[in-house]
């Protein structure tokens, strides 16, 4: 099944690393670099599971998902950040982000973070 | 970090050390005799020129120079910063006469503590004006050393945040190249000690910005921090 992932991060070399390992694993992945590209590709793809840096140009990454929250409340969506402040947690679950990972992550965590997120989709759309 | 500058700090019995520049040898006196008066233990010298002043405070440690505005080698307000610069960390009283008090308010802007005039000099005076002087100069350059550590810490923590976006992708890079390669492969071990030195470095990282506290809230709360590494405000 070709499950699509959104990545939003200004930094092209993290861009460029989670394209290729999401995709190396079977994802279909669509990058943006910051927050209204992001909305653009929100409207014409049908994504329920993103990752979203928190520091981003213009738009932050917390404004970006509470914007998409509105629209979308069953998505899975994901903070990736350089810092450690559990004020930094606190203000991410306040969002609505449904978890938290600090930079430089292992990326078999995001994959697993990918996984159970495509397994909660596929039960909560059985209900 | 005030002890690392040739200063003492004042309210111990240890005596004061002052330099005194003045080439008229009764007006030493009487700032001698003013000291004596004082009470407070001072080791004093005398130096009847700016040069020779120069050379003193190149070779000893004082805790305060009393500097006479009309030396025969001065050079007026001049002669303020060039003692000032040879001896930055060393609070100056300036002296001068009933007529100069324009120079000695100068004198203050420039870089001394205080001035006084010379016809007014009391003992009482004196040690006063010398004690907050010193005390004083010593507030002020740990004021200096705090806002110098404080600028440092925001700079190594905005550099550790930005180096966590290379560390991130390399480590990402190796974990992949990892996952291609057989345990069996050689090159395994290479790339695993790579992701281990990169989590070494995440590791000196997070302490650092632990101690420099590096506000979060900032550019949560949509505020501006410096990108370091392309040079822009973001």
């Amino acid at each position: 099944m070709n499950n699509t992932i959104l990545v939003v991060d200004d930094e092209e070399a993290i861009r460029n690393l989670l394209e290729r390992a999401f995709t190396k694993v079977g994802y279909t992945v669509h990058s943006a670099e910051n927050g209204e590209e992001a909305l653009e590709i929100l409207k014409q793809e049908n994504i329920q599971v993103m990752f979203l840096d928190l520091k981003l140009f213009g738009m932050s990454g917390v404004e970006l998902c509470t914007k998409i929250r509105k629209d979308k409340p069953i998505a899975l969506i994901y903070a990736m950040t350089a810092y450690t402040s559990l004020f930094e947690l606190a203000d991410c679950r306040d969002a609505g982000f449904d978890d938290y990972f600090t930079k430089p992550f292992e990326l078999k965590v995001l994959f697993k973070a990918a996984e159970d997120a495509f397994e909660k989709i596929e039960r909560w759309k059985k209900h | 970090m005030y002890n690392t500058a040739k200063t003492r700090p004042v309210g111990t019995e240890k005596p004061v050390r002052l330099l005194i520049v003045e080439d008229d040898p009764g007006d030493a006196r009487l700032v001698r005799l003013a000291l004596a008066e004082s009470g407070h233990p001072c080791e004093v010298e005398v130096a009847a020129r700016v040069s020779t002043a120069l050379e003193r405070l190149n070779d000893s440690v004082f805790d305060v120079v009393l500097l006479d505005m009309g030396l025969p080698d001065s050079q007026g307000i001049d002669t303020v910063s060039k003692v000032h610069a040879e001896c930055p960390n060393i609070p100056i009283v300036v002296l001068t006469g009933l007529d100069d008090e324009n120079i000695g308010a100068h004198a203050v802007r420039i870089g001394a503590q205080e001035y006084l005039v010379k016809e007014d000099i009391s003992s009482n005076l004196l040690k006063r004006t010398i004690t907050y002087a010193i005390e004083r100069k010593q507030a002020e350059e740990e004021r200096l050393e705090r806002e110098k550590l404080q600028s440092i810490l925001e700079i190594a923590g905005a550099v550790c945040h930005e180096l966590n976006q290379p560390m991130q992708a390399i480590s990402g890079y190796s974990e992949m190249l990892m996952a291609d390669i057989s345990k069996d492969n050689p090159l395994y071990e290479d790339f695993k000690e790579i992701k281990r030195q990169i989590v070494r470095m995440a590791n000196i990282t997070k302490k650092l910005m632990r101690i420099t506290r590096y506000e979060t809230r900032d550019y949560i709360g949509g505020k501006r921090i410096i990108d370091i590494d392309r040079g822009r405000m973001r």
